[in-house]
């Protein structure tokens, strides 16, 4: 192919009539880098940023759960409270008894005599809310 | 190891650094630091500059591909444009060890044929008639070649005849190549070259094409 055929760059000359501008070339440059930008960002994710972004989705999903959960325990346990309280209130001796009781019993001879002389000690134990 | 974010691949305005072979034949890209399977390997991992090298290196041939078949700057962008996005889109589906160029070429084709069945193409004739885009008159009148000239005698060529032949000029590739990327048998694609060319020849001027003999030689350097 001779010089008259041969563009500067090496393309015959019929095609390099068809030849991309500076200006035109610029701008499909920009512009494809602007549409292939959310792909490659999407390619570039490593399995780390995956975990990651899962991670982030879920946390507010665990901290929902957590709080469901903490207010079914919490809502649970007044109600199991009063039960017992009841239960607890009709079998319980009346406290006159619980001190005559406590005045009529002997102490097991295996024990120290010091160790429940107060009989205070015994009543206040008893009554005590635990 | 990740590809590292952040990177410009596209200098806009950047010079296409080719420096293409004077010799008909298989273009040689300036850029060919690196072969193009290891550059669709690293795209394929998400490596934004290595696209950017294959996005520099057929921009213009590309384009000039595209405006051979469709005739008009605009969709000729448009085509260019979104034939890069669909090959970015695929590019999985290219075979480890393959060329970019032929699929690339391939994917192009499709999608400009595409734009012209859907009637996206904006209201333009199949041949403009201004010259003035993306051109500089007073050198193309020293070529004696227009853009306008040459749009009209690609025209006048059936659609595979004109990609046949722009890309036996553009790229050199051989017959069988051009043949896998039309989809073609090679004996096909060197019947569309030879008519395609002696059809622009006529149109263009003995001078603007290689005459038969010469054509023969560089079929057989093929």
């Amino acid at each position: 192919m001779n010089d008259n055929r041969q563009g500067a760059t090496g393309w015959p000359r019929w095609l390099e009539t068809l030849r991309p501008d500076e200006i035109t070339r610029a701008r499909l440059k920009r512009s494809i880098a602007n549409a292939a930008a959310p792909l490659l960002n999407v390619r570039q994710l490593t399995w780390w940023e995956v975990a990651s972004d899962w991670a982030s989705l879920l946390t507010p999903v665990a901290a929902a759960l957590a709080v469901l959960f903490a207010g079914l325990a919490l809502g649970d346990r007044p109600a199991a409270r009063s039960e017992t309280t009841v239960t607890a209130s009709a079998d319980a001796p009346r406290l006159e008894e619980f001190i005559e009781w406590a005045s009529a019993e002997e102490l097991p001879a295996a024990f120290p005599g010091d160790s429940l002389t107060d009989l205070d000690i015994v009543l206040t134990s008893i009554t005590m809310d635990p | 190891m990740p590809p590292v974010r952040g990177s410009a691949p596209f200098a806009p305005g950047e010079q296409s650094g080719e420096t293409d072979s004077p010799v008909i034949g298989r273009r040689s890209h300036g850029t060919d630091v690196v072969d193009e399977p290891t550059l669709v390997r690293r795209v394929q991992r998400g490596d934004e500059s290595a696209f950017g090298v294959l996005v520099e290196r057929y921009v213009d041939s590309g384009y000039v591909a595209a405006m051979a078949v469709l005739g008009n700057p605009h969709d000729a962008e448009d085509a260019v444009q979104n034939a890069f996005i669909r090959a970015l889109e695929r590019i999985e589906q290219l075979q480890p060890g393959s060329p970019f160029g032929p699929w690339f070429y391939r994917v192009l084709r499709s999608t400009a044929l595409n734009l012209r069945r859907r009637e996206v193409l904006r209201s333009h004739d199949e041949i403009p008639a201004s010259a003035s885009m993306g051109s500089n008159p007073a050198t193309e009148l020293d070529r004696g070649l227009t853009r306008d000239l040459v749009l009209g005698a690609l025209a006048e060529l059936p659609e595979m005849q004109r990609m046949a032949v722009t890309l036996y000029d553009l790229e050199g590739y051989s017959h069988q190549e051009i043949a896998g990327i039309l989809g073609i048998a090679v004996g096909t694609s060197r019947a569309h070259v030879h008519h395609g060319r002696k059809a622009l020849r006529n149109r263009l001027g003995e001078q603007s094409l290689p005459s038969n003999e010469e054509e023969r030689k560089d079929e057989a350097s093929r």
